[in-house]
């Protein structure tokens, strides 16, 4: 398994078993992209689908085969080509904490209510205009 | 004073007419008519009779968002407190006014022309319905000003758009078109210019007709039996 680690997104590649993403060192990143190589498997289902939903940012599988078994666990599916400019895309000119606070909003949105996104996102507007209010 | 947003019943039809200075800017002004206006629409829901309404611009455009600065500033003095977890009730207050909209228990259409931008795609999206004429710009370019959607762009864009449209719109703040904003499902019918009207009254007469008691939990079941009808 590789792991890059940025600043908001970590890219991980060369993983078989989905398992492996368990007990491995992400970072703390907005966005995780996992490639698919092909071949990955799931491992535990129970045990990826908690792992999965309890993550604390956006998951991303970068595949061509959106459809693919594995990408119900991720939040989203991207392109397998380009993943790092899709990343880069995505967050230009922003700052982290405006990001972090964004993606929270959508972490929320996993297993939340639409009352719980709509409350998620007010309390994230207002730290957003306090963060600015600083300067 | 005359009042820049006019609503009236139309033989059981509400009729939103947003028509304020610079296509709509929503200023402090702005916020008020329009809660003012929803406050007279929740009135008139708890009496029964209505049929649908429909939300419009009453120029060339839906409505061009807030005034950034203007939001910042009036924003900034409302005090927030993270740790106590107590939101400005200005803030509650008017996030409300926004989010009935969809637990009215009538169908609620937004005819989208033009500039549909910021706070103001957030009136629409909290509508059930978005009727949308070719030629509109949409978006919510809020990140690109250091904040976010927060009268219900985001949880309403994932509700429609799907979580990584949601993500992406939301992320990157772009504006896109009509035939963009139809295929991703933020808009639900795609018109000429200058039919939307005709064609949210057209959805608005088969749902009261054709479909017995609306139910707003159910929206996206008339709006199939609509696409579908004649099939």
């Amino acid at each position: 398994m590789k792991i890059i680690k940025n600043e908001l997104y970590t890219e991980v590649s060369k993983v078989d078993m989905l398992s492996e993403l368990t007990s491995a060192d992400l970072g703390e990143p907005c966005l995780l992209i996992v490639h698919d190589n092909g071949s990955m498997r799931a491992g535990d289902e129970a045990e990826e689908v908690s792992f999965f939903s309890d993550l604390p940012y956006i998951t991303a599988l970068a595949s061509d085969e959106p459809y693919a078994d594995i990408a119900k666990f991720f939040d989203i599916v991207i392109p397998a080509k380009k993943a790092c400019e899709y990343a880069e895309n995505l967050f230009k000119d922003k700052t982290a904490f405006q990001i972090r606070e964004i993606t929270s909003c959508f972490v929320t949105a996993r297993n939340g209510s639409i009352n719980d996104i709509l409350d998620a996102e007010s309390r994230a507007f207002y730290r957003l205009i306090k963060h600015i209010g600083r300067g | 004073m005359m009042s820049d947003i006019l609503l009236n019943n139309e033989n059981g039809i509400l009729s939103v007419v947003m028509d304020a200075p610079k296509n709509n800017l929503m200023t402090t002004q702005f916020h008020e008519e329009f809660e003012a206006v929803m406050e007279n629409v929740r009135a008139i829901a708890e009496g029964g009779g209505i049929r649908g309404m429909i939300i419009r611009g009453g120029g060339r455009h839906f409505c061009v968002g807030a005034d950034v600065d203007a939001l910042k500033e009036r924003t900034a003095k409302e005090l927030y407190d993270d740790a106590a977890g107590k939101l400005p009730e200005s803030h509650v207050t008017q996030k409300r006014h926004f989010t009935f909209l969809r637990d009215l228990p009538f169908p609620v259409v937004s005819v989208v022309s033009g500039f549909c931008i910021g706070s103001g795609s957030e009136i629409a999206l909290n509508c059930h319905y978005r009727v949308v004429e070719k030629g509109a710009r949409i978006g919510q370019p809020e990140s690109t000003f250091g904040i976010l959607p927060g009268l219900g762009g985001i949880a309403r864009t994932i509700e429609l758009c799907g979580m990584k449209n949601a993500y992406e719109l939301v992320m990157t703040g772009r504006l896109f078109p009509s035939e963009e904003a139809c295929a991703l499902g933020w808009g639900d019918i795609l018109t000429d210019k200058k039919q939307g009207l005709a064609e949210a009254y057209s959805l608005i007469d088969f749902i009261s007709e054709d479909c017995g008691e609306f139910s707003p939990a159910d929206y996206r079941r008339y709006i199939t039996l609509y696409k579908n009808k004649g099939e």
